[in-house]
């Protein structure tokens, strides 16, 4: 009796567990200004909820400081809890810097922070990446020439050639990427590929964000042989995967050919 | 004589093997046995695959958080028909699950649990809750992200106890977090306390189901008589053969042609203690548990919970009656009928959320 006790228990939890799977806490910073507020400073919530931000778990606090789980407005945006004003123009490297580490460190590096240095106004993460708002997305090629807000980038020569390099980089990986979602689909997991092309991805970026002409076309270069090279490795896979079907195949016909023997001693049974 | 045939009852004089053969081959069961399907040779051979597939398994997985995903991948890239061995392990405990769930419900239905068949019947719930347990400590060894979020919750929800809780989570865990000692608990049960436990219970169930017999289709009234027994072999033997066919097959196309049929996208991506995804959920056969409070209070959800586990193992003490056909008792048949809609519901309600 009691080992059944025991198992019922085990069986209780564990599907009790189960259920308390999945559940969101509450955000005080989304909530409030979400509806309470004006119109300007309710505005972030919707724009961020589309964006890259919220889609990793990146909510108010972490850009903004504060305490997300107090109701209270000036309790929750005390300085004590973290809060920080706004980034001006020239602390927004170190603001956005705080997560994306390397891509800040080759921003200072490069030309725009050597600019930033001097106190010239240049484009900072927030003028490319933050036009729509906190509708931050993935980054774009197109993205690396703001033409209306920077009339004549003083980095680049030839903007237009950086904007095709980083195209034909994504368009590259995009199909390395496509060929590798075939063959996970059909069951050999590639998540280690699908970093290494994520890494050739942000070596790129980390060159972009010198805004060097020539920097950029060394790193398309040396990242689009690395590229070149999963993609063989992604098809040394494929390969793979097509004798599996065709032994499950064999496989399935023999087990058939069992059953319909199987089947036919039955029916001369009767 | 031939000398084959001379070398066979120099066997059989020392082992009884031929005589334990034919004696089994002409155990007399009910003439329906095996119709449609015999879904417990099914699940005796599904288990022997786990088993089999399980220790073949051990020669290349690597026991180990630090090592055990590695492990896995090379298992289903390198090692030659490592992922055939992998995915039928994998596959084969849902299968197992199913089918024990289909048996448990079709004894359910016919009656099969009542006098003299009560033990067979316990023996056959604690059974099922092993499978259940075999699944669950199963999906946490390839230390993937689902095994490491799935473990987390599922560990962190005894906390909800009453009095034990903290120490009943920590104990569990063998320590404060989800981590190594919690991996070899779950590894130590997996490949060594519940295969035990799951043989010695088939042997024990299959013992008792040959002493009180087979209770077959139950008749329109109670002493009504079924048509005459009929030996093991050929018919039987030759049904059990053609089910394990069909499951075979089934198993190898799920295998060969669905592969990540079972598993959630996090399932493919290393255990990461910081990165927590936004949507854990279980294996299937636990979606109808992790829909269940959304329909109704956590504690409600608890105690339904609770009840139909108690319903389980008392179904032989309430229903008392000799009546076996479900038109005979019309109450229990509807409640039955009722608890698979509601499992079927949940389930993909809970699939949906
Ligand atoms: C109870 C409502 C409430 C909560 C909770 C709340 N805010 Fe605010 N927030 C406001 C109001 C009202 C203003 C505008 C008045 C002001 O600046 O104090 C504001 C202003 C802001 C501003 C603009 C400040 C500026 O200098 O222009 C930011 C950024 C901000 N909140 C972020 C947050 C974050 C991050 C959290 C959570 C840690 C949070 N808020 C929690 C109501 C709230
Ligand atoms: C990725 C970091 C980041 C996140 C996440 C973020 N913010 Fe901001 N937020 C900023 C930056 C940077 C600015 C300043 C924009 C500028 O100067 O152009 C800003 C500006 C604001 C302002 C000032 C009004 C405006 O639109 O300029 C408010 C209010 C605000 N944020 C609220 C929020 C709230 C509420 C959330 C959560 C829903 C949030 N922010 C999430 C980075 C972030
Ligand atoms: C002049 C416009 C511009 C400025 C300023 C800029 N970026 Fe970018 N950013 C881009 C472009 C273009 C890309 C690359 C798009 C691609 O990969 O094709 C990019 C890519 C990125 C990425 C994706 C990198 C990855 O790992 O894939 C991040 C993150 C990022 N930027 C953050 C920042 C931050 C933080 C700053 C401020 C320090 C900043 N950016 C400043 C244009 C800009
Ligand atoms: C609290 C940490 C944090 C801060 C602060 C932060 N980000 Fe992010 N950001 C992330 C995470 C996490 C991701 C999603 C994962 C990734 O792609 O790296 C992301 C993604 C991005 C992307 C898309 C990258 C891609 O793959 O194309 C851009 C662009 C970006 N952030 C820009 C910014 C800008 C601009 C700021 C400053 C206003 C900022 N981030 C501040 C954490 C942060």
């Amino acid at each position: 009796m009691k080992g059944w006790l025991l198992g019922g228990v085990l069986l209780v939890i564990l599907s009790s567990a189960i259920s308390a799977i999945g559940r969101a806490d509450d955000d005080t910073c989304v909530a409030c200004h979400e509806v309470d507020i004006d119109a300007v400073l309710a505005l972030p919530v919707p724009e961020w909820r589309e964006s890259v931000h919220a889609a990793s778990g990146v909510s108010c606090d972490a850009c903004h400081g504060g305490d997300p789980r107090v109701e209270d407005a000036d309790a929750s945006m005390s300085p004590e809890a973290g809060f920080m004003d706004l980034p001006s123009w020239t602390e927004m490297t170190e603001h956005c810097g705080a997560c994306h580490e390397g891509i800040a460190e080759s921003y200072r590096q490069g030309r725009f922070g050597a600019a930033l240095a001097d106190g010239i106004r240049v484009a900072t993460c927030a003028s490319c990446h933050m036009q729509e708002g906190h509708r931050v997305q993935e980054a774009q090629p197109g993205q690396i020439v703001t033409s209306d807000s920077c009339p004549g980038c003083p980095a680049l020569a030839d903007p237009q050639a950086a904007v095709a390099l980083l195209g034909s980089a994504r368009e590259a990986r995009g199909r390395v990427l496509e060929r590798l979602a075939a063959v996970e689909d059909r069951g050999i997991e590639l998540s280690d590929y699908r970093a290494r092309l994520q890494v050739e991805r942000a070596r790129l970026a980390r060159a972009v964000h010198g805004f060097d002409d020539g920097e950029i076309a060394r790193a398309h270069a040396a990242s689009q042989a690395k590229v070149d090279e999963i993609a063989q490795q992604v098809s040394a896979y494929e390969g793979q995967v097509d004798r599996r079907v065709r032994f499950g195949a064999a496989l399935l016909a023999a087990l058939a050919a069992v059953c319909v023997c199987l089947w036919l001693m039955l029916r001369s049974l009767s | 004589m031939s000398r084959s045939r001379r070398l066979w009852q120099s066997l059989d004089r020392r082992t009884g093997l031929g005589t334990s053969i034919r004696r089994f081959a002409a155990y007399r069961v009910p003439a329906d046995t095996g119709k449609p399907v015999s879904l417990g040779a099914v699940l005796v051979f599904a288990l022997l695959l786990q088993l089999a597939t399980g220790m073949l398994l051990l020669f290349h997985f690597v026991p180990d958080p630090s090592g055990a995903f590695e492990s896995v991948r090379a298992l289903m890239r390198d090692v030659p028909y490592g992922w055939l061995i992998r995915l039928a392990h994998a596959h084969g405990a849902s299968f197992l699950v199913a089918i024990a769930f289909v048996h448990l419900f079709h004894a359910a239905f016919r009656g099969s649990y009542k006098d003299p068949r009560e033990a067979v019947w316990w023996s056959g719930c604690v059974l099922f809750l092993a499978i259940l347990a075999s699944a669950l400590t199963g999906y946490i060894l390839p230390w993937s992200q689902t095994s490491f979020w799935a473990t987390t919750v599922v560990t962190a929800s005894l906390s909800y106890l009453p009095f034990v809780g903290q120490s009943a989570t920590e104990w569990v865990r063998g320590g404060e977090w989800v981590g190594d000692a919690t991996y070899r608990r779950a590894f130590a049960a997996h490949v060594a306390l519940l295969p035990l436990a799951l043989v010695a219970g088939v042997a024990v169930h299959l013992a008792w189901v040959r002493r009180v017999g087979l209770a077959g289709r139950p008749g329109r009234r109670a002493d009504a008589e079924g048509p005459a027994p009929i030996p093991v072999w050929p018919r039987v033997a030759l049904r059990a053969a053609l089910a394990c066919g069909v499951f075979a097959m089934a198993l190898v196309a799920s295998v060969v042609f669905a592969p990540n049929l079972f598993f959630p996208v996090e399932h493919a991506l290393p255990a990461d203690p910081f990165d927590t995804p936004l949507n854990v959920k279980p294996e299937w056969y636990f979606l109808w548990a992790y829909a269940l409070p959304r329909f109704m209070p956590e504690r409600l959800a608890l105690i339904v919970q609770a009840g139909l586990l108690l319903a389980l193992f008392a179904l032989p003490l309430v229903d008392r009656s000799p009546r076996r056909h479900p038109r005979d008792r019309p109450y229990l048949t509807t409640v039955l009928i009722g608890v698979v809609l509601a499992f079927v519901a949940l389930t993909i309600a809970g699939a949906r959320a």
